[in-house]
C-alpha cells in the first residue's frame, strides 16, 4: 500500500502544459473544464488518477465531502484530461445526487436511468438522463457516465469501456462487484466510508470466512489485502458535518485507523429558554416488550417534537428548527414505521432505518439505540457499522433514546469487540 | 401482533396438542433419487463416519476406510448423478471435508473426496438437493411445543415426529417425512442448478481441477453471485406458501389491506393496511391478488409508487397494475415482493461470467497491476504532489 502524504495548500496554478501525446491534439469544443480542485486532498487524488495509478482508495469519515470529491474528480478527468470516466454508485439516489453535482460543475455527464422509475431532477445544466441506445460515451473527447453498480454489471464492457472507474460508497460494494467493474476500466478509484454498514449479501459466505480477499467483503478492504502494494491511499481527515463532541465519540470507536477531526463551522441548538442544548444527549426509557415496544418509538417521536421547540444558531444567525431539519433513525423497519406513523403530521421529518439513511444528513437527529428492547445482544443489534451510521447523521445535535436495561445487558454479554465498543459508547452517551 | 407473539402462539398450541404445528403447506425438501445418510464424529485426529443408503445396512468406518465406505454407497464423482447428503449434525460436513483433504490425488478415494468437495460447495445453496440438513428443514417445516433451544437437538424432532430409530437409517425416515407432499415452488429450479453443478464438477475433475486450492478471484465472485441468486429465489419460494405468508404478515414481508383503484392512466391502486410495519418501499415491484395471505388468486403485478400514513393506517400506492387479478374497490388484497426472474438471474450470472472472462483487467484476472503513466500538466502536478 502506498499512502500519499498529507499535502499543503496548493501552489499557484501554472498554465497547463502541452497535451499529452496520444490524445487528440485539437479536441472538439466542449464546456469549460473545472478548475484544479482547491483543496490539497482532492488535488492529490486527481494527480494520482491522472498520472495513471491503477488503484486509488480514498477512506473517508462521515461528512467529509465524498460526493463532492467524486464529482470534482470525474469532471476534471473528463474535462481536462479527456478521459472517459465511469462512476458506479450503490443506489439510484446516490447516482442521481452525483449527477446533480456534476451538472452543477457544468459537466455534461450522462446518468443511466431506467424508464421504470421516475426520472430525477438534475437541475439546469448540461448533464442528461440517458436510456437504451443513448447509454454511450460521446465519440470524441472525455465524458462521464453515472450508473449504479448493478446497472454497470448488466452492461457490455466493450460498449462502455472507460479509462477510470470511480466507485462511490465503495465500502458498500463487494469485492466481487469491484472485480466485475474492473472489466470496464484499467484504473479504479474507490471512495467511501470504512466505518459504515458492510455490503448487503444475501447468499452464504462461509466458504470464504477466513479469506481477507473474500468476494463478499467491502471492496476496498479486499482490494488492499489482495494488491496492497499497488494501491494508493489518500485519506480524508476532516469532517464538515460532525461537531467536536460527536467526533470525539465516534472516531475512536469506529475509525481506529482513520484519525480525523471536526472542521464543522460553529453550529448549535438552544432551547426555548435560550439555553444551549448539548451536541449529544441521551434519554433513557424503561422498555419491557422487546425492540418493538411502543414505549421506545413513542419516546423517539416525543424527542423529535421536543426538538422542534429549539432554535438553530449558525454563523449566519439564529432561526427556529423546522421538521425538515430533523431525522429519526432506528434499526428496524417496524420501528421506523411506527415512528413515522406517530409523526404523520410532520411529513418533512426524515424517518428511516440506518440502511435507508446512510449517506444522508440533517441538522438534528433522534436515534433509537440499536440495543433498545434487547435482553440478549445479537449480531444485528451490536453491528458497529449500523451504529456508526445512526450516530453520524446529524450536524448540530443528537438525542439517543436508550433502554434503561441496556447497560446491564452489555455488562453480562460476552466481551466481543462489538460489545466492548458498545459499552464505551453507551457510557460516554449516558455521561455526556 | 409481532412475529414473536405469532411464534409463541404456535409454540403454545403445539405444546397443548402435543403435535408439531405446520409452518409450511409445502415440502421444503424434494424427493431425491439417491440419499445417503451420514454422521461423522472426530476423536483426536481420527474421523469416523456412520453411513447408509436406502436398503443398505448402516456401517461405520474411520480414515480412508470411511471414504471407501462412502464410495460403496455411491458417493463418487464417477456416478451418473450426485448423491444427496442427509445429516442432522452441522459438524458432519466439515469433518467429511477434513477427511477428504487427506485423500491423495489420483488415489482410489480421490473421486469420493471430490464428491465431498461438491457437497461442501453446494451446501451453501439453500433448497437444492446436494445436501439436506434435516434440522434446518425441520425448523422450516414445523414448530414444536418446546423451548426454542430444544429444536436444535435431533432427539427432540425424533420424539415429536414419532421416529424411534436414532441410527443413520432413521435419518432417511426423517428425510422421507420432510419431503412428503408438494414441494415449494422453484425448488425444481434450485435442484436443476445442483445437477448442473454436479456435471461441471465431474468435468473439472476429469480435467484435473484441484478442488483443494483456494478459489480464484473470478470463481469466488461467480460463486457468491450464484449463492445470492439461490438465496433470493428460496426467499421468494417461501412467500408462495400460504402458511408461511400468514406468519410473514407479522414480520412486514407481506401486506394485506383494502384496495381502492384510482382509475387513472397510471393504473394506480391504493392499498390501505392496518399494519404500519410493511417492508415494501417505493420502487419495489410487487405481486398481488384479491384475497387474504392464506389464499391464492389470479395475480397482478405493480410497482410501489408511494407509502404514506393516513389516519393511523399505512397507504401503499401501487402503480402500473397489470394482470388479470387487478382488484375492485373495497376488495381485500395481499401484496408480496415480486419474485426474482430466474431468466434475469441467469442473464446476470452470464454477464458476470463474461465480465470476469474479459481478461482485460487486472481485477478480473487477479494479477497485481502495473501503472501505465500519463503525462500530467504542471498545475495538476504542483497542486497534487507537494508534500507537507
Amino acid at each position: 500500500m502506498r499512502t500519499i502524504p498529507a499535502l499543503t495548500p496548493k501552489a499557484p496554478v501554472v498554465a497547463t502544459a502541452t497535451p499529452p501525446p496520444g490524445l487528440t491534439p485539437t479536441p472538439p469544443p466542449r464546456p469549460p473544464a473545472p478548475p484544479i480542485p482547491d483543496d490539497p486532498i482532492t488535488a492529490g487524488v486527481l494527480h494520482s488518477a491522472w498520472s495513471g495509478d491503477p488503484a486509488i482508495v480514498v477512506p473517508s469519515p462521515p461528512g467529509a465531502g465524498k460526493t463532492r470529491l467524486v464529482a470534482l474528480l470525474a469532471a476534471s478527468l473528463a474535462g481536462r484530461a479527456d478521459l472517459r470516466v465511469g462512476i458506479a454508485a450503490q443506489t439510484r439516489d446516490q447516482a442521481a445526487e452525483i449527477a446533480r453535482r456534476l451538472n452543477a460543475l457544468d459537466c455534461a455527464a450522462r446518468l443511466v436511468w431506467s424508464a421504470k422509475h421516475p426520472a430525477p431532477d438534475l437541475g439546469r445544466g448540461p448533464a442528461m438522463i440517458v436510456t437504451g441506445r443513448n447509454v454511450r460515451y460521446s465519440t470524441s473527447g472525455g465524458g462521464v457516465i453515472v450508473a449504479t453498480t448493478a446497472r454497470w454489471i448488466f452492461t457490455e464492457p466493450g460498449a462502455l469501456a472507460c479509462d477510470v472507474m470511480i466507485v462511490d460508497e465503495a465500502w458498500q460494494a463487494t469485492y466481487a462487484d469491484l472485480g466485475a467493474l474492473g472489466a470496464f476500466a484499467p484504473q479504479i478509484v474507490c471512495v467511501g466510508d470504512p466505518g459504515q454498514i458492510d455490503p448487503v449479501v444475501t447468499g452464504e459466505t462461509r466458504r470464504w470466512a477466513d479469506s481477507p480477499t473474500g468476494p463478499h467483503l467491502p471492496a476496498p478492504a479486499a482490494l488492499l489485502a489482495a494488491h496492497g502494494d499497488a494501491v494508493s491511499v489518500v485519506t480524508l481527515r476532516h469532517t464538515w458535518r460532525l461537531g467536536p463532541d460527536t467526533t470525539a465519540l465516534i472516531q475512536p470507536a469506529f475509525y481506529p485507523d482513520l484519525p480525523f477531526t471536526s472542521r464543522r463551522p460553529p453550529e448549535h441548538l438552544t432551547d426555548a429558554d435560550g439555553h444551549r442544548i448539548p451536541e449529544l444527549t441521551a434519554r433513557t426509557v424503561t422498555s419491557t416488550a422487546g425492540p418493538g415496544d411502543p414505549a421506545l418509538t413513542s419516546a423517539c417521536a416525543d424527542a423529535a417534537r421536543a426538538l422542534l421547540a429549539a432554535a438553530l444558531t449558525t454563523t449566519d444567525g439564529t432561526r427556529p428548527l423546522t421538521p425538515a431539519d430533523l431525522a429519526v433513525v432506528a434499526s428496524h423497519v417496524s420501528q421506523a414505521a411506527a415512528v413515522r406513523a406517530l409523526l404523520a403530521d410532520l411529513p418533512d421529518v426524515l424517518v428511516g432505518t440506518a440502511n435507508q439513511l446512510q449517506g444522508m444528513e440533517r441538522t438534528a437527529a433522534v436515534v433509537l439505540h440499536p440495543l433498545a428492547g434487547y435482553r440478549d445482544p445479537n449480531a444485528f443489534s451490536t453491528d458497529l457499522g449500523r451504529t456508526c451510521v445512526m450516530l453520524s447523521r446529524h450536524r448540530a445535535h443528537l438525542t439517543v433514546v436508550t433502554d434503561a436495561t441496556t447497560p446491564a445487558v452489555l455488562r453480562t454479554a460476552e466481551p466481543t469487540r462489538a460489545v466492548t465498543a458498545h459499552r464505551t459508547l453507551l457510557d460516554a452517551l449516558l455521561t455526556s | 401482533m409481532t412475529v414473536e407473539w405469532f411464534d409463541l402462539g404456535q409454540r403454545l398450541y403445539a405444546a397443548r396438542t402435543g403435535q408439531p404445528v405446520a409452518r409450511l403447506t409445502h415440502a421444503p425438501v424434494v424427493v431425491v433419487p439417491h440419499p445417503v445418510a451420514v454422521r461423522a464424529r472426530r476423536d483426536g485426529d481420527t474421523v469416523t463416519v456412520a453411513a447408509t443408503a436406502p436398503g443398505i445396512t448402516p456401517a461405520s468406518a474411520s480414515g480412508m476406510a470411511a471414504l471407501d465406505l462412502l464410495g460403496t454407497l455411491g458417493v463418487t464423482l464417477t456416478a451418473d448423478s450426485g448423491a444427496t447428503l442427509v445429516t442432522d449434525d452441522p459438524a458432519t460436513l466439515p469433518l467429511l471435508h477434513r477427511l477428504a483433504r487427506t485423500a491423495p490425488p489420483d488415489s482410489d478415494q480421490d473421486t469420493v473426496a471430490a464428491h465431498i468437495a461438491w457437497w461442501r460447495d453446494r451446501a451453501d445453496f439453500p433448497g437444492g438437493r446436494a445436501v439436506v440438513d434435516t434440522l434446518d428443514a425441520c425448523r422450516a417445516r414445523w414448530m414444536l411445543g418446546t423451548a426454542p433451544d430444544a429444536e436444535r437437538a435431533p432427539v427432540t424432532w425424533r420424539r415429536w415426529l414419532g421416529l424411534t430409530d436414532d441410527s443413520v437409517t432413521g435419518l432417511l425416515d426423517l428425510h422421507d417425512l420432510l419431503s412428503d407432499g408438494e414441494p415449494l415452488q422453484w425448488l425444481d429450479t434450485l435442484v436443476a442448478d445442483d445437477e448442473y453443478a454436479y456435471g461441471t464438477a465431474q468435468s473439472e475433475h476429469s480435467d484435473g481441477f484441484d478442488w483443494r486450492r483456494p478459489d480464484t478471484t473470478s470463481r469466488a465472485a461467480f460463486g457468491l453471485r450464484s449463492r445470492c441468486d439461490a438465496a433470493d429465489l428460496l426467499t421468494a419460494a417461501l412467500l408462495t406458501d400460504p402458511l408461511y405468508r400468514r406468519r410473514a404478515v407479522h414480520s412486514g414481508h407481506v401486506v394485506t389491506g383494502t384496495a381502492h383503484p384510482l382509475r387513472d392512466k397510471l393504473r394506480r391502486v391504493e392499498v390501505t393496511s392496518a399494519r404500519l410495519d410493511a417492508r415494501l418501499r417505493p420502487g419495489n415491484d410487487v405481486t398481488g391478488w384479491v384475497g387474504t395471505p392464506g389464499t391464492s388468486g389470479a395475480p397482478f403485478s405493480a410497482t410501489v409508487a408511494a407509502a404514506t400514513v393516513r389516519a393511523g393506517h399505512l397507504v401503499l400506492t401501487v402503480s402500473g397494475t397489470t394482470g388479470v387479478g387487478a382488484p375492485d374497490d373495497g376488495a381485500t388484497v395481499t401484496l408480496i415482493p415480486a419474485p426474482p426472474s430466474t431468466g434475469m438471474q441467469g442473464r446476470g450470472r452470464r454477464n458476470y461470467r463474461a465480465l470476469y472472462a474479459a481478461r482485460r483487467s487486472w481485477l478480473t484476472t487477479g494479477r497485481t497491476p502495473t501503472a501505465t503513466r500519463r503525462p500530467v500538466p504542471l498545475d495538476v502536478l504542483v497542486a497534487g504532489a507537494e508534500p507537507s
